[in-house]
């Protein structure tokens, strides 16, 4: 077994880049726990970030300055501090630092988080179902089931992968080009040859009449089994249907502008229709984070990204929630990409894949200024000790993608052990 | 956990002491003992209209309707056509597209790149990603063996891909041929004759990053062709493997849990270097097979090619070997069964799938067998569960299917004549700007899976197509087209108070829902009408009102 590294300052330059001194009333493990309402399962909503292609957390999340066999940034990069939560500062990604010295107490950081492939389309499939073999539910969307019509609009797919089983009726897409907003206005005609809608008139008598349809048929079919289910969610599906329509306004999406979408994700959120979101984060210039060659590149897609996250959690700060002072209280902003990227840079000095990776978890219920889990030498995953978070030399849990899930459940107040068993527990040392 | 047990069915027997030792699914019988079977049959007229729109895609006609409905027997004459039918090489596209996932709306690379025209660009994407799948269709619509989708030294090909791919066709292109024209061509650039394994579509479809070295591609031979998913084996990797720098192939090759799945996949993927590019996004690259870089796999991978432990001679060798590999015939039958019953089969379907497995294989691999098979067997035929149906099948077991993707825009298509298009491309048949995942299909990628139980986005696409195309067909028959399809002696102006009405009303039902509309049922489709009249004063737009919601009726969605 090898050591656990444990970064330690290595320069004069890191005290000055240790933000601690900056605000202190809000640092380290002084800082004063925020006063909440209480906040219940049901009132937390999700709203996940899914970075496309892979990042590298040793320009953010591993400072793995002191382990040969990582090449980290070569950009004169350095260990940055606030309480206990560490991360790599460097040069061209400023916002990095902005986000973490005003929201760090909001963050937890899990390093080593294993996804158990390098295919790109393998491993967001496992990554966001949590299974072995990636069939099955999306986490989002089985969070969205569990609430029901608490939640009419369900899981909203502004952008990115969302998976589902069988049933999949919790999922609402609005299409990359805006596809949902245009059949809820009626314009999914415009540009097409003589096809027409009816008037709004026409239209509501005929929903009307529809809904009537399949509530009849939905009542025939009883409260039990598959039948029941499928005429039962057609009826449900036009009652969402109307919801839609009457706030259709939020469900324009950002047509691949990501600041746009989470923007308009934070407002649905907020609005209390959706349990949870997604939203793609295709890195700087939408070029992607799949950096085979010039790894640098990864740093203003950081930059982009840390950008995006400071808006959207100043957004969810100053505004209030349902229940507690902020919706950044209720709201869990989970941050993940489907793998990393390999210790090593390659010929092209880019990184290859990698099949542990980093996640950042924010705001509702998160214990945050942590690091959680960690990297061993070579960018191995350290096992964690599930209850405090913290590396642990045996024993211990490696996290994977079913831990997360089993962790965001247990914050939703749905018990993960019909889905993973009694193995797969959730990391409790993550929730405040 | 949600999920069922996955069928690893190569000894059957196996699974039928599992299914009958569970209890729970222990009434299923083949067909001959339906007495103790927990199937109620559909209606025969349900029935039929369920196996044409699996097996052609469309509704089956009034006329049809009513030879059913005066001799259920007449249905299994009405399936030999059905299968005999051009359609049918359709449908066999589309189920297989839902298992193979090769229709993505991107590759990497693009029509412009060959010259293509924007408006191309569609028909281009789909015709890559049809490739493999027309292959297949074509093995089942000639009644060839199945064993040539790997074999073959032939592919299909349109005139788009005859442009682009270094093919050559078999007989002369029809003067005018579109892109919905496709024929038997061939590779002319020394690929092997190993069927689909030998495809453009495929390798585009499930590229593999250079350094992948096409193990990715030996992932999705594995998970298509024999229904292994390699991926989902458990694997522990522990703490102490470490996969990088030039030492990795020599871990992969000698780390227990590397070799979990690595002593399955690199001899596979040995065999798969003449695809491999130096550069995965050149169009150039990726359009040519390379047999000079064939010998570059066992030195890179250091194992000699092999599938399942026994040697074989390179990609064509590779093919050889699957098409003996009895989880090849399995892995069809799952996939035909699958796609007919619309759900993933498990170990309580062993019965129908044995059945299947036995007529496939004394039908020489003609899948045509296959197709009768599993229509032939009650849980294909079922409109509900019986009593005796526990409550763990009641649950787990759909009855009805929900009328999705490709199968809702077809069946909507042919019985309005609507087409939705903009810009050459199928609104019903991409996401880019269109709406297949919202209505319920499958794109390949993030949605793997038909719809099975609707919810917003499947109602909102429901909603406007059904809109849509009763106007279309209302105008038709304002216009007095030909094409108006759905009316016979009734005008468009033509109401209540008219003796037409109400068995033009009745008669569109029978054809739209296969069944005969009861009269309260007539009355609540006359109110429709009266109120929509009311409400526009338009009678053409009351009967538009009335087509639409025949459109989005349960009955309609579901069959």
């Amino acid at each position: 077994m090898r050591p656990i590294s444990t970064p330690s300052p290595r320069s004069p330059a890191l005290s000055r880049r240790t933000l601690l001194g900056a605000f202190p009333l809000l640092s380290g493990l002084l800082w004063p726990r925020r006063g909440q309402a209480a906040v219940a399962s049901s009132d937390r909503r999700f709203l996940f970030v899914f970075v496309d292609g892979g990042w590298d957390p040793t320009w953010v999340f591993h400072p793995a300055f002191d382990d040969p066999a990582v090449d980290m940034p070569p950009d004169g990069s350095d260990l940055a501090t606030s309480g206990d939560l560490r991360w790599v500062s460097g040069p061209g990604r400023p916002q990095v630092d902005s986000f973490f010295e005003s929201f760090a107490s909001d963050c937890c950081i899990l390093n080593g988080l294993e996804v158990r492939s390098i295919a790109h389309e393998r491993c967001r499939r496992l990554l966001l179902t949590g299974t072995p073999s990636g069939t099955g539910m999306g986490i989002p969307s089985r969070l969205a089931a569990a609430a029901g019509d608490d939640t009419p609009l369900g899981h909203v797919v502004f952008s990115g992968p969302a998976y589902v089983d069988e049933d999949g009726a919790e999922v609402v897409r609005l299409g990359v080009d805006g596809q949902l907003q245009a059949l809820l206005d009626g314009t999914c005609v415009d540009g097409t040859d003589a096809l027409r809608l009816g008037s709004d008139t026409l239209t509501d008598l005929e929903d009307a009449f529809v809904a009537s349809r399949a509530q009849a048929a939905a009542d025939q079919a009883g409260e039990v089994g598959a039948e029941a289910r499928l005429t039962g969610a057609y009826a449900r599906s036009l009652d969402r249907l109307t919801v839609a329509q009457d706030n259709r306004d939020l469900l324009a999406g950002g047509r691949g502008e990501t600041p746009a979408e989470l923007a308009a994700a934070v407002e649905l959120l907020s609005s209390g229709l959706a349990r949870s979101a997604i939203v793609a984060d295709l890195g700087f210039r939408g070029e992607r984070w799949d950096h085979h060659s010039d790894l640098s590149r990864q740093a203003p897609s950081y930059d982009f990204l840390f950008s995006n996250l400071s808006a959207v959690c100043r957004s969810m700060a100053s505004q209030p929630g349902r229940v507690a002072d902020r919706l950044l209280d209720e709201v869990t902003i989970v941050v993940v990409s489907e793998m990393g990227r390999a210790p090593g840079l390659n010929a092209s000095m880019g990184k290859d894949h990698w099949m542990y990776g980093s996640a950042l978890l924010i705001g509702g219920g998160i214990r945050g200024g942590q690091v959680a889990g960690g990297f061993l030498d070579g960018m191995a995953p350290a096992a964690l000790d599930p209850t405090t978070g913290a590396p642990v030399a045996s024993g211990g849990v490696v996290p994977r993608a079913a831990h997360l899930d089993a962790t965001l459940m247990a914050l939703a107040g749905i018990d993960p052990t019909p889905v993973y068993g009694e193995d797969v527990v959730p990391l409790t040392g993550l929730l405040a | 956990m949600s999920a069922r047990p996955r069928l690893g069915w190569t000894g059957l027997a196996a699974l039928s002491v599992l299914s009958c030792g569970d209890g729970e699914f222990k009434g299923v019988e083949a067909p001959a003992a339906a007495a103790s079977s927990p199937w109620v049959p559909l209606e025969p007229p349900r029935l039929a209209r369920r196996l044409s729109l699996d097996l052609r895609g469309v509704l089956p006609t009034s006329e049809e309707l009513d030879q059913v409905e005066a001799d259920p027997e007449a249905l299994w004459t009405l399936r030999e056509e059905w299968l005999a039918d051009a359609r049918f090489e359709e449908r066999v596209v589309e189920l297989y597209a839902e298992r193979w996932r090769t229709e993505l709306d991107l590759f990497n690379a693009a029509g412009w790149e060959f010259g293509l025209a924007e408006e191309e660009e569609y028909d281009f994407v789909r015709s890559v990603g049809q490739e493999p799948l027309r292959l297949v269709a074509h093995l089942a619509a000639t009644d060839r063996p199945y064993t040539q989708a790997v074999t073959a030294d032939w592919t299909l090909a349109n005139p788009l891909l005859l442009a682009v791919f270094p093919l050559e066709p078999e007989a002369p292109t029809p003067a005018g041929a579109t892109a919905a024209d496709w024929q038997v061509a061939r590779y002319t650039d020394g690929r092997p004759a190993a069927g689909v394994l030998a495809t453009n579509g495929l390798w585009w479809r499930y590229d593999s990053p250079l350094f992948n070295y096409s193990r990715r591609r030996t992932a999705a031979i594995l998970d298509l062709l024999v229904c292994e998913d390699i991926l989902a084996r458990p694997v522990s990797f522990g703490v102490a493997t470490e996969v990088s720098g030039e030492d990795a192939q020599e871990t992969i090759l000698e780390d227990p849990a590397c070799l979990t799945c690595h002593a399955t996949i690199e001899p596979i993927a040995v065999t798969l270097f003449g695809f491999q590019p130096v550069d995965a996004y050149s169009a150039v690259e990726m359009t040519r097979y390379h047999p000079e870089r064939e010998r570059d796999g066992e030195a890179t991978l250091g194992v000699s090619a092999a599938w399942a432990g026994t040697p074989v001679d390179g990609l064509a060798g590779l093919g050889r070997a699957i098409a003996a590999d009895p989880r090849f015939v399995d892995c069809a039958v799952e996939t035909v069964a699958s796609g007919l019953l619309r759900r993933p089969v498990d170990a309580a379907d062993t019965p129908l799938l044995r059945d299947t497995r036995d007529r496939f294989v004394e039908g020489s691999l003609a899948l045509r067998a296959a197709f009768r098979a599993v229509t032939d067997h009650p849980a294909y035929q079922a409109g509900g569960l019986s009593d005796t149906a526990g409550v763990a099948w009641v649950d787990r077991t759909p009855t009805r299917r929900l009328l999705a993707g490709p199968q809702l825009a077809r069946a909507v298509s042919t019985a309005t004549g609507l087409v939705w298009e903009r810009s050459g491309a199928d609104e019903l048949d991409n996401d880019l700007t269109g709406y297949r995942v919202l209505a319920g299909g499958v794109d390949g990628e993030a949605v793997t899976r038909p719809l099975a139980s609707p919810g917003l986005t499947y109602a909102a696409v429901t909603r406007r197509l059904a809109q849509a195309a009763a106007r279309v067909a209302v105008d038709a028959h304002v216009a007095g087209s030909a094409d108006a399809l759905l009316w016979s002696d009734c005008g468009p102006s033509d109401g209540p108070d008219t003796a037409c009405f109400r068995p033009a009303l009745a008669a569109m039902v029978w054809q739209l829902h296969a069944v005969r509309a009861a009269d309260p049922d007539l009355d609540a489709w006359t109110d429709l009408w009266t109120a929509a009249h009311d409400a526009s004063g338009d009678p053409a737009e009351a009967w538009a009102v009335v087509l639409s919601a025949l459109l989005r009726d349960p009955a309609f969605l579901t069959y």
